[in-house]
């Protein structure tokens, strides 16, 4: 293998590896960005995004991209179903920060017994994949590598486009902004976190579907994932979606390089070390500011 | 309440956890009260630092941890005695907690939330991925931190030789009711000092807290280092207790157990801790045939009482909605008992 | 005999257990314009956020139209065709000057509709249609004013709640909005207009009421302001 080699092995596993990341932290930064909501059920959110894929295509015999919107259709109920159990009931109170973290993290503990209940503990395989590659000089890229990368580009840009260009979207950027001038407007801030919610659903869903497809499906799928999302968005910025993109293949190419050059058990308490210490040069992160949220 | 009633309240209690023993001699239910103390105990540390200090703070477990894996690690690796290796857990604790405080000084709200809880992870992933051999004793690889599996049968405090085996659980409960007193007298003492009110204050007015930067800083690392040490403590005296110690103590399961105990308690209140810990530990002990709905059954139980409460039950009790509803049922009971008296006559 | 659009009764509100405003009555007809004065701190503020639903009421009713308003979600009480201008404009800062005024027209989703009140927006503002693409926090103050003003116009109302237009303007960007608002009036609009300072009121408003500490203590035409001038020492410090 010549260095160019291991340069574009790692590439091509940081940027597979990224592609998931971003589009797990996305919903999670849009979450914060417009409601100030940490979504500790997030992980919760991913699990269920990759059993619905494997329950519609494992147990009702789909065809293997089936699973995609199926896990679509299971994260947009999921989704709303967060909302009614959680903020709808602590959205705007004074300790909403603080509660919604536990309200969350109790239906984390729900969603992963019930999966255990429903599914078993045992890992399960990801049907969403493709078999094979292509080899590029010596080093092999997946069909697998390629679809993920392509939900991923193709996902971000559809909402790009929907936070952009739509009536929606624009109503979701104002009311990330300020919710206060958002009102004046007519645009009822309720309705609007049940999008936010819907869209989180349905993209940490997705990438439940795309982790697991490199991995297995097992109820606590979500669990390391959310962690490293979690540092992403706190590394970008809480709520800055472009800056959560880029840091999202920033850190796993990292990630990527330690696992290649050390190992891969150095990868999580490295990466780690180097978001506390960017979080000490910026406490707000990379791209976050002090007061302002952007969406 | 007045601190002279809250004392008295305190000391009541104390009367009666120290007549436990002489009620039961149940191992279990023994068992179950030196739990409580631990999660209790570790609970108003944390409340010190994310109630009163305002610093959300999700390290506690993983401080917790270290106290007892520093005790464990010295235990069994170089045989030293559980009473001492407590200590020196306490004060491992204080280094790692004083070190997370600096860290996490200039960030705010979720970011330190989201940073403590990565750590925590880290420092378990770590643990579980340490396979290298210290050495192979009688053909098995020693690693150490015990890795997976864990460490165990490193020794204890010695009530076994001391008390016998059937009495060996009361030296055990008393050190822990030792543990909780003096831990639930240091966060009075801090809640109720010039100290609690100014954080209180800080808290409230964030104007007031930029203006007074320089003080929250001190104060902040002083609490996070000084609720470490009884943390550590505690985990050492965990480690002793179960006479083992295994990676599964940061699993994020009971992390969210005592978080909810706090949260579902009243957040920054002397009494939550004890009414969170009380409520949760009987909850889950209600649950406890229910076998993997058990699980649920809390979860379930943490979203409501968040949502019903979201100053916890001690905030409830203090909001005087209880007094509302208590004059609601009263005058319902005279309409009630006046419909009674009339009804016959008609 | 015009109607009445908004009428005020009894009306007192506050935060927490501080009340800010006490038994507030008036009313406010068709094409009419009110000033409200009073010194800085004293409650206008609160009564046009309590008007829009930001600050629940305590007691008193709120009507449009003779359809209650109290108790109503802020956007509830945007949908009902009140149009607030607030007091630090409160633009979305990280929107398009475009964006923001698109967001003036949320309740109105008709594409066309849009596109009209847009023109004649940027027909009042030019220096807004050249900048549309900018975002929203690289304007000046005067600019954010006029886009404020400007995204309040892009959709139909039956009043609009202007609060301090002047505020930290240069006298001559003071000026150009006044010019504004007076074209707004000569378009038959219902307006209400809170001014801490007097002097350009009296000359636009129909009506003034003077509110100090959370009580309106004077009430009366514009002209006859002017002849009790001992108010205005009274109230405001001469
Ligand atoms: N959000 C708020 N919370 C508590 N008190 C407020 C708030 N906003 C305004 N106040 C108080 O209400 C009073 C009236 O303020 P305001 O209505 O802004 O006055 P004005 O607009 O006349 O200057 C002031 O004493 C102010 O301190
Ligand atoms: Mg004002």
């Amino acid at each position: 293998m010549t260095v160019l080699d291991s340069v574009l092995q790692i590439l091509v596993s940081g940027i597979t590896l990224g592609g998931m990341y971003a589009v797990s932290a996305i919903g999670l930064a849009l979450l914060w960005g417009v409601m100030g909501m940490l979504n500790m059920a997030h992980g919760s959110l991913i699990a269920i995004g990759a059993y619905a894929s494997v329950f519609a295509v494992g147990y009702l015999g789909g065809t293997w991209y089936l699973g995609l919107p199926a896990a679509m259709i299971v994260g947009c109920l999921a989704g709303v179903l967060l909302y009614f159990a959680t903020a709808r009931w602590m959205v705007g109170s004074g300790q909403f920060e603080m509660n919604i973290i536990i309200a969350t993290v109790g239906v984390a503990i729900v969603v992963k017994s019930l999966l255990i209940i429903g599914f078993t503990g045992y890992p399960q395989r990801q049907p969403f994949a493709l078999e094979g590659g292509i080899y590029l000089g010596n080093v092999l890229v997946p069909y697998q590598t390629m679809l993920i990368v392509c939900v991923a580009i193709i996902l971000m840009m559809a909402l790009s486009w929907l936070l952009k260009a739509t009536r929606m979207g624009r109503a979701i950027r104002a009311t990330a902004q300020s919710q206060k001038a958002a009102a004046l407007m007519g645009i009822p801030a309720e309705r609007i976190y049940l999008q936010v919610m819907v869209i989180a659903g349905v993209l940490a869903a997705i990438s439940g579907v795309l982790i697991s497809s490199t991995a297995n499906t097992s109820p606590s799928l979500g669990e390391v994932t959310m962690l490293k999302v979690f540092i992403i968005c706190v590394v970008a910025g809480l709520g800055n979606i472009p800056g959560t993109i880029l840091i999202s293949f920033a850190l796993a190419v990292l990630e990527a390089a330690i696992q290649y050059a050390l190992s891969a058990k150095w990868a999580f308490p490295l990466l780690l070390g180097i978001a506390v210490m960017i979080l000490i040069w910026r406490p707000y992160g990379l791209f976050g500011a002090a007061r302002i949220r952007k969406v | 309440m007045s601190a002279r009633q809250n004392i008295a309240l305190a000391l009541g209690l104390l009367v009666v956890l120290a007549a436990i023993p002489l009620l039961t001699s149940s191992r279990y239910v023994l068992g179950q009260f030196i739990l409580f103390f631990i999660w209790f105990g570790v609970v108003t540390q944390w409340n010190l630092v994310f109630g009163v200090a305002g610093i959300f703070s999700l390290a506690q477990m993983m401080i917790f941890a270290v106290g007892g894996y520093a005790s464990a690690m010295l235990a069994f690796h170089l045989q030293w005695a559980m009473w001492l290796t407590v200590i020196v857990g306490g004060c491992a604790a204080v280094v790692t907690s004083t070190v997370i405080g600096f860290a996490t000084l200039r960030l705010r709200g979720a970011y330190v939330a989201l940073l403590t809880l990565a750590i925590a992870a880290a420092m378990q992933a770590l643990i579980i991925a340490d396979t290298d051999c210290l050495s192979f004793e009688t053909g098995t690889c020693i690693t150490l931190t015990g890795g997976a599996s864990g460490l165990s049968r490193f020794g204890d405090f010695g009530f076994r030789e001391l008390l016998g085996y059937r009495s060996a659980v009361l030296g055990e409960y008393y050190l822990g009711l030792l543990l909780i007193t003096v831990g639930s007298a240091f966060a009075f003492l801090i809640i109720n000092s010039p100290l609690g009110h100014a954080f209180r204050a800080l808290r409230d007015n964030s104007a007031c807290a930029a203006a007074r930067g320089i003080d929250r800083i001190k104060y902040q690392v002083m609490v996070f280092s000084l609720a470490g040490f009884f943390s550590g403590l505690l985990g050492g005296f965990y480690a002793g207790h179960f006479n083992a110690i295994g990676p599964s103590i940061l699993d994020f399961s009971t992390l969210l157990f005592l978080l909810t105990s706090m949260i579902v308690g009243g957040v920054g209140r002397f009494w939550g801790p004890l009414a969170g810990c009380a409520a949760m530990m009987l909850f889950d002990e209600l649950l406890m045939g229910l076998e993997e709905w058990r699980a649920v059954g809390l979860g379930v139980f943490t979203v409501v009482a968040v949502i019903l409460f979201p100053q916890g039950i001690v905030g409830f009790l203090e909001s005087g909605e209880l007094r509302r509803i208590g004059s609601q049922l009263t005058g319902l009971s005279a309409q009630i008992h006046h419909f009674v008296k009339k009804a016959p006559g008609q | 005999m015009r109607d009445d659009v908004l009428k005020l009764d009894g009306l007192s509100a506050g935060y927490g257990k501080v009340l800010v405003l006490r038994d507030i009555s008036f009313r406010v007809s068709e094409g009419s314009v009110v000033g409200i004065i009073g010194p800085n701190g004293h409650g206008k503020t609160t009564l046009l956020n309590t008007i829009c639903g930001f600050v629940s009421a305590s007691s008193g009713t709120i009507e449009l139209d003779g359809g209650h308003l109290t108790g109503l979600a802020p956007h509830q009480v945007a949908a009902r065709g009140v149009v607030h201008i607030p007091q630090g404009d409160l633009i979305f800062p990280d929107l398009s000057i475009y964006e923001n005024l698109l967001m003036g027209a949320y309740l109105e989703p008709d594409g066309a509709v849009q596109a009209r009140r847009l023109a004649s927006v940027f027909a009042m503002f030019p220096k807004l249609e050249e900048r549309q693409a900018q975002m929203a926090s690289t304007l000046s103050g005067g600019e954010r004013r006029m886009l404020g003003i400007g995204r309040g116009l892009m959709r139909e109302s039956r009043i609009m709640l202007i609060d301090e237009p002047s505020l930290g303007l240069a006298p001559i960007v003071v000026e150009q909005i006044y010019d504004t608002l007076k074209e707004l009036k000569s378009q038959g609009r219902t307006i209400v207009l809170v001014e801490e300072n007097p002097s350009r009121v009296v000359d636009f408003a129909d009506e003034i009421f003077l509110i100090d500490n959370g009580e309106i203590v004077w009430s009366g035409q514009a002209s006859e302001m002017e002849e009790n001038e001992n108010i205005l020492e009274t109230y405001l410090g001469g």
